[in-house]
């Protein structure tokens, strides 16, 4: 059997939208020791480092340097990634490749975002920049309008209700409520969601996850150390990525962020299917997109999704559990940090931890989990299965 | 002010090898690119084909404007740059050529709006020789 690569350990600092006296290293410091203390090893045992974030709204030029020496890992190798909402994900498969390549025996994996020094407006003004910025941008078009085209297609081609998105909101809240390091704690009504302000039709407030502060650490190590110090490392059984057109225009369809793609070479490298899944973590940066990712993972099939959270599928107890932390619609949403937060969830989970987030957050029993997690609007996608 | 900056409500991209499309707009037309080696059409248009990569160049030809709309979004709240335009209705139309456009969709109320309907994309000038392309109901 070919080496395997286990996550040993796993941090992550409360996520929020209140301005902290906390400089970015500090945050990454906090999510470093947090997973080095959560994986038996000493500082001296991590000999690389990749550092996850989206860099425009740092003032910081090439974050992955300091943070590096903060954390007290120069002269070591440090690596910055960078694929917008999912860029922490995409760390997680750079370490994957240093360490199964032979060159990196343990690799720490920092995501993290600090937002909350920009406005809304100036966040959303650099977001769409991560468009077609010849022919799109100019028409104001941001990750709100883009899942809401989705939306309007969804409910045109299945008959998705508004009604049926805010059920997303509820469940998810129903968790976030309970999870101490989510940022959104306000446990909310469909009818409360309906009744939000309208951001982009037929996306309303509730329906959004917004900007926030956090950061994440997973550290990654080959086989035999993973043995050595764990009782219970998760294996990365599966890891698929995919990408999808930059511009809205090249799109071949408006109900999926194309993460399919990513969710099949998963699925085929793990040699598991959708109905082997225990619980998910997927990428709601808007409540149709939680949606979407139910169909595109297989959860159900697709134009089914609005059908999946209206019977309950996704609750603890249904067919598959869902963001049972919250999700990124109540945990918030430090882009950088996110895909990092959810492998700590689903690590949590398949250790048998799922109470270090909650009681009630706990599926019992589980033993293969995934990570669905999308930059920007599918321009990136990564999906990866990990196992007991 | 150099040419392809007229382009927009906002434009963030000065330098283009299709600065020549800015001449339509000012003749109220709408020009995409055909690919002279394999023939694939893009709107808006590209200097380069990206199906073929050969580089045998590409030629302008006009669109007729004709569209069904695919989807679209209404949007109550700007980025910064856009508060002037806010509210707006998003739209991607497939132009009868082929490719699919995003534009806004203007002269129509929310109630009208029904996927699968018939608009026309159309070019509309927005200040001093300023000049975007806009969907309107057909």
């Amino acid at each position: 059997m070919s080496e395997r690569i286990g996550i040993i350990g796993v941090g992550q600092t409360s996520f929020h939208r209140i301005r902290l006296a906390k400089s970015l290293r500090e945050m990454c410091f906090d999510a470093y020791s947090e997973a080095l203390d959560d994986s038996n090893l000493a500082p001296e045992d991590i000999d690389g480092l990749i550092v996850c974030y989206t860099e425009e709204y740092d003032k910081q030029r090439g974050p992955w340097s300091p943070i590096a020496e903060y954390l007290g890992l120069t002269p070591k190798p440090v690596v910055g990634v960078s694929n917008y909402c999912a860029s922490s994900t995409m760390g997680v498969r750079v370490g994957w490749a240093m360490i199964k390549s032979g060159l990196h025996d343990v690799v720490a994996v920092i995501g993290y975002q600090k937002m909350t020094e920009l406005s809304g407006a100036e966040v959303q003004e650099k977001m769409i920049r991560g468009g077609d910025l010849m022919w799109e941008t100019p028409f104001g078009i941001g990750m709100p309008h883009v899942y809401a085209c989705f939306a309007n297609r969804h409910m045109h081609e299945f008959g998705t209700t508004e009604e049926q998105l805010a059920m997303v909101r509820v469940k998810n809240s129903e968790y976030g409520s309970l999870n101490e390091k989510a940022a959104f704690r306000e446990k909310v009504t469909v009818e409360k969601v309906m009744k939000s302000p309208v951001i982009a039709w037929p996306l309303k407030l509730l329906d959004c996850t917004a900007n926030a502060d956090g950061a994440s650490c997973v550290i990654l190590a080959k086989e035999e150390i993973a043995k050595k110090v764990s009782d219970t490392p998760i294996w990365i059984k599966g890891i698929g990525s995919s990408s999808e057109t930059n511009s809205m225009g090249a799109r071949e369809s408006f109900v999926t962020t194309g993460s399919w793609r990513a969710a099949e070479q998963a699925y085929k490298m793990a040699g598991v299917s959708p109905k082997d899944i225990d619980v998910a973590e997927v990428h709601d940066c808007f409540t149709i997109a939680e949606i979407m990712a139910y169909e595109d993972l297989g959860f159900c099939k697709k134009g089914e999704g609005g059908k999946f959270i209206e019977e309950g599928e996704s609750y603890i107890g249904g067919k598959i559990p869902v963001n049972v932390d919250g999700g990124l619609l109540c945990k918030g949403h430090p882009v950088g940090a996110t895909g990092g937060s959810q492998i700590r969830t689903i690590t949590l989970q398949l250790r048998g931890e799922g109470y270090k987030i909650h009681p009630k957050c706990e599926v019992e029993g589980a033993e293969i989990g995934l990570v669905h997690n999308v930059g920007g609007t599918g321009h990136v996608s990564n999906v990866i299965i990990l196992g007991r | 002010m150099t040419a392809f900056l007229r382009f927009g409500y906002v434009n963030y991209t000065p330098d283009t090898e299709v600065v020549r499309f800015i001449r339509g707009l000012r003749e109220g037309k709408l020009y995409g690119t055909e690919c002279v080696g394999c023939g694939e059409f893009y709107f808006p248009p590209r200097s380069d084909c990206g199906k073929c990569v050969k580089g045998d160049g590409m030629e302008w030809k006009e669109i007729s404007g004709d569209a069904k709309l695919v989807t679209f979004s209404i949007s109550q709240f700007a980025p910064k740059g856009f508060e002037k335009v806010v509210p707006y209705i998003l739209a991607v139309g497939q132009l009868k050529e082929g490719p699919n456009v995003v534009a806004h969709l203007e002269g129509v109320e929310k109630e009208e709006i029904e996927i699968g309907m018939d608009i026309k994309l159309v070019v509309k000038e927005i200040g001093e020789d300023r000049y975007i392309y806009v969907f309107v109901p057909k």
